[in-house]
């Protein structure tokens, strides 16, 4: 498998650093990351990223606006977005389905299993 | 490659480590039986060179004794006697060598080299990675065919990397690997020469050959393999196959699975960076269950976003229970109505036992990464001693102390304190350690200021004989808060003087409660004790005073002088009046230095005064000292 270039938005400095630190020791990927819907939109667009780790409980750009800002953006549409959040609930409504959010993860994530956690939502193989 | 000389002519030893190190082998010498045994339990050597005789013990049986105690590393046995017989028995002792001591240097090294291929199954002495090679023969270094010259450490750490490709080297692994017990150096001195290396080998062509593991050490990058044809590329895809588990070779399961536990290190070692931010989540629900009855929906909404990051964060730390309860917080605080004040109490009370011990902890090093908990029980015990582990190799006395003891007694020897884990693996409360019992009078002193160095936390009681000023002098200038006991004493003494003293030294988080009229001084001390294994209740105005007081049940009152309404010497007073609070330790924080005004404050009951600005560390050591004192004037 070729290096992917992950993009992790999420307002908790803990989480994007050890979601970074996870995939890049276990997988070897590159991880970008933003604090902020906005900054990981814009991010989004001037880099390459095979799949976007999204927080759904943020400050300002929420998750589900963030989702949509990347969804109506044709450089973004196609890029595949997993949800993160502590309730699976939340990420349970509708809209969410609507906007074809590619899967669910649960916070708290296992360090050592997030990358496989990715590659099984979105059908990446393991090869290496 | 490390090596152990057992030797006891001097002259000799000193030719030969010599000699061994200008080959870039890093040699320590011992010329005793039983000092080689406390450093072969201590540290990690390649090669033990073991001279058969010994002043203290016959080298064959000594390798005797090592082989019955399971140790796998490679011994070559070293005499002056070529008898046959001799060599037959040091072979069956379970040498892999035998070298008589007139035989020349080069053959000497040879056999070294051949032992240290054999037990890890090298198939050529030559170590390659790319075109960069190192040949253990010639120590020579060699890229695309150029010479790189190394220094003796640099050249140690390539070697010591090419044989270890897949693992990962902490500074403190590289020290005990490379440097001897007399050169002593600091992390630093790692982290320069592993420049020095990246920098010597950059200058010859080679690019990133190690590369740092964030939070653990160092490794090698995997060797740059060359494009595979197409058959080739075939062939690793269908052995890849994820459709076909008997397809995944076990060395992709290994490292996947090595890569999952590093990750998991990685994430433990990287909680020392979010410490404030996790205190900060829980003070925040804190401060919200006490003001619960004035508390508005915006402040609710607050605490449980608060409570759901908590169990958000938590659990990649590895703290699951701490995760499950801040759920569980999280729910409660869902409701419309306002949550059950009890029942949220009860909760964010289990929250607080389930981290405040990691949260405080200090640091974490490579090597506790494991037993958090058990270092959780080192930094913050319960009142109560539950464990101890005895240092001690009088076994009769250490049988006596067992018997009298009504907690849970463990032993150790010198030489397994050396290994990081023993103290976690045993978790215990509290260290006793029997100095008078260890003959050799190093080996007992040097396990005190490894168990120091290595847990600053950990309460100590240490036997002493004789009972004079200067040893006295001498262990508190080793470990300076631990407690001395003159051996002499009853054991039944030394048992019931252990358990006060600890409980005494164990503080558990405390309580305390801070009245001042000023937003931002509140807010300044709960910045400075937030770290400090202290919750802090604040409070601004007086008239909240005597209900707060009475709920929360603080392990101190801090008060200001000034504020509006009623002063502090006001409250003291009111609070000394009642039968309850006597016993409760009262400062006194002003920015007033009256001293007819610190003369009343005292008059009205206050244990201590401190005048702002303060400085943290002084308030902090007040602080505890105070509650110290009245813990053990209510004992």
């Amino acid at each position: 498998m070729s290096c992917k270039n992950i993009l992790i938005i999420d307002d908790e400095s803990d989480i994007r650093e050890i979601a970074k630190l996870s995939l890049s020791i276990t997988n070897q990927w590159h991880v970008l990351t933003a604090s902020s819907g906005k900054e990981g939109a814009t991010l989004a667009t001037q880099n390459r990223v095979d799949a976007i780790l999204l927080d759904l409980i943020m400050p300002t750009l929420g998750g589900l606006d963030t989702l949509k800002l990347l969804k109506k953006n044709s450089q973004t549409a196609d890029i595949p977005v997993i949800l993160l959040t502590a309730t699976a609930r939340l990420a349970m409504k509708p809209e969410y389905a609507e906007w074809g959010v590619a899967g669910i993860l649960i916070k708290p994530f296992d360090p050592g299993d997030l990358g496989d956690q990715i590659k099984e939502i979105l059908n990446w193989d393991i090869k290496i | 490659m490390k090596i152990l000389l057992v030797e006891d002519d001097e002259l000799f030893a000193e030719k030969l480590s010599n000699e061994l190190r200008n080959r870039n082998y890093v040699v320590e010498a011992v010329s005793e039986a039983n000092i080689a045994w406390d450093y072969i339990r201590s540290i990690d050597y390649d090669l033990v060179v073991l001279d058969v005789d010994l002043p203290d013990s016959d080298g064959i049986y000594f390798c005797q004794k090592l082989r019955q105690a399971n140790y796998q590393g490679a011994v070559l046995m070293l005499t002056a006697n070529d008898e046959h017989a001799l060599k037959v028995r040091g072979l069956d002792s379970g040498a892999d060598d035998y070298v008589v001591k007139t035989c020349n240097l080069d053959e000497l090294y040879a056999r070294i080299r051949a032992i240290h291929r054999r037990p890890r199954g090298f198939s050529d002495s030559v170590l390659s990675w790319g075109d960069l090679q190192l040949d253990p023969r010639t120590c020579q270094v060699l890229y695309a065919q150029k010479e790189i010259s190394l220094s003796p450490k640099e050249y140690g750490l390539l070697e010591l990397f090419l044989r270890n490709p897949q693992r990962v080297f902490s500074s403190g692994v590289l020290l005990e690997r490379l440097w001897s017990f007399e050169e002593t150096p600091g992390e630093e001195t790692v982290r320069t020469h592993i420049k020095r290396l990246r920098r010597k080998l950059k200058q010859a062509g080679v690019e990133s050959i190690i590369e740092n593991v964030y939070g653990m050490g160092y490794r090698l990058i995997a060797t740059p393999e060359p494009e595979p044809d197409s058959a080739s590329k075939e062939t690793q895809a269908e052995c890849l196959n994820p459709d076909s588990p008997e397809g995944l070779s076990a060395s992709f399961l290994e490292t996947s699975a090595a890569r999952k536990a590093e990750a998991r290190k990685a994430a433990i070692s990287a909680l020392d960076k979010f410490r404030d931010v996790l205190s900060q989540r829980l003070a925040m629900l804190d401060q919200f269950l006490m003001t619960i009855e004035r508390s508005d929906r915006p402040q609710q909404t607050q605490a449980r976003q608060a409570a759901h990051k908590l169990a958000g964060s938590l659990g990649m730390f590895g703290l699951t229970e701490g995760s499950r309860l801040s759920r569980d917080i999280d729910t409660l605080l869902q409701s419309p109505n306002k949550p059950d004040s009890p029942t949220l109490e009860k909760l964010l009370r289990q929250l607080h036992q389930a981290i405040d011990p990691i949260l405080v902890s200090t640091a974490l090093d490579y090597h506790s990464l494991a037993p958090l908990e058990a270092t959780a029980i080192a930094t913050a015990p319960s009142t109560e001693l539950s464990s101890v582990l005895v240092i001690s190799n009088d076994q009769t006395w250490v049988s006596n102390l067992t018997a009298a003891s009504r907690v849970n007694v463990q032993t150790a020897l010198p030489e397994e304190i050396a290994q990081q884990d023993t103290l976690q693996s045993l978790r215990a409360d509290l260290v006793l350690i029997d100095l008078p019992a260890f003959s050799e009078d190093a080996l007992g002193w040097r396990c005190l200021k490894q168990l120091t160095a290595d847990h600053p936390a950990l309460p100590m009681v240490v036997l002493i004989e004789p009972d004079t000023f200067q040893m006295r002098l001498d262990v508190t200038r080793c470990a300076q808060s631990c407690k001395c006991l003159p051996r002499t004493m009853p054991i039944q003494k030394i048992v019931d003087s252990a358990i006060a003293w600890y409980r005494t030294q164990s503080i558990p988080q405390l309580h305390l409660l801070v009245v001042d009229d000023d937003p931002a001084m509140l807010k300044a001390i709960e910045h400075h004790l937030a770290d400090e294994n202290i919750r802090v209740m604040t409070i601004d105005t007086p008239h909240q005073f005597w209900d707060t007081l009475c709920q929360s049940c603080p392990d101190l009152l801090l008060l200001d002088y000034e504020m509006p309404g009623i002063n502090g010497i006001e409250l003291c007073r009111i609070i000394r009046a009642d039968q309850r609070w006597q016993h409760l330790p009262i400062m006194f924080l002003s920015a007033n230095q009256d001293s007819e005004i610190i003369h009343q404050a005292y008059q009205a009951g206050a244990d201590d005064y401190i005048t702002k600005p303060l400085a943290k560390s002084e308030l902090l050591i007040r602080i505890r000292n105070r509650v110290s004192l009245n813990r053990r004037l209510r004992e």
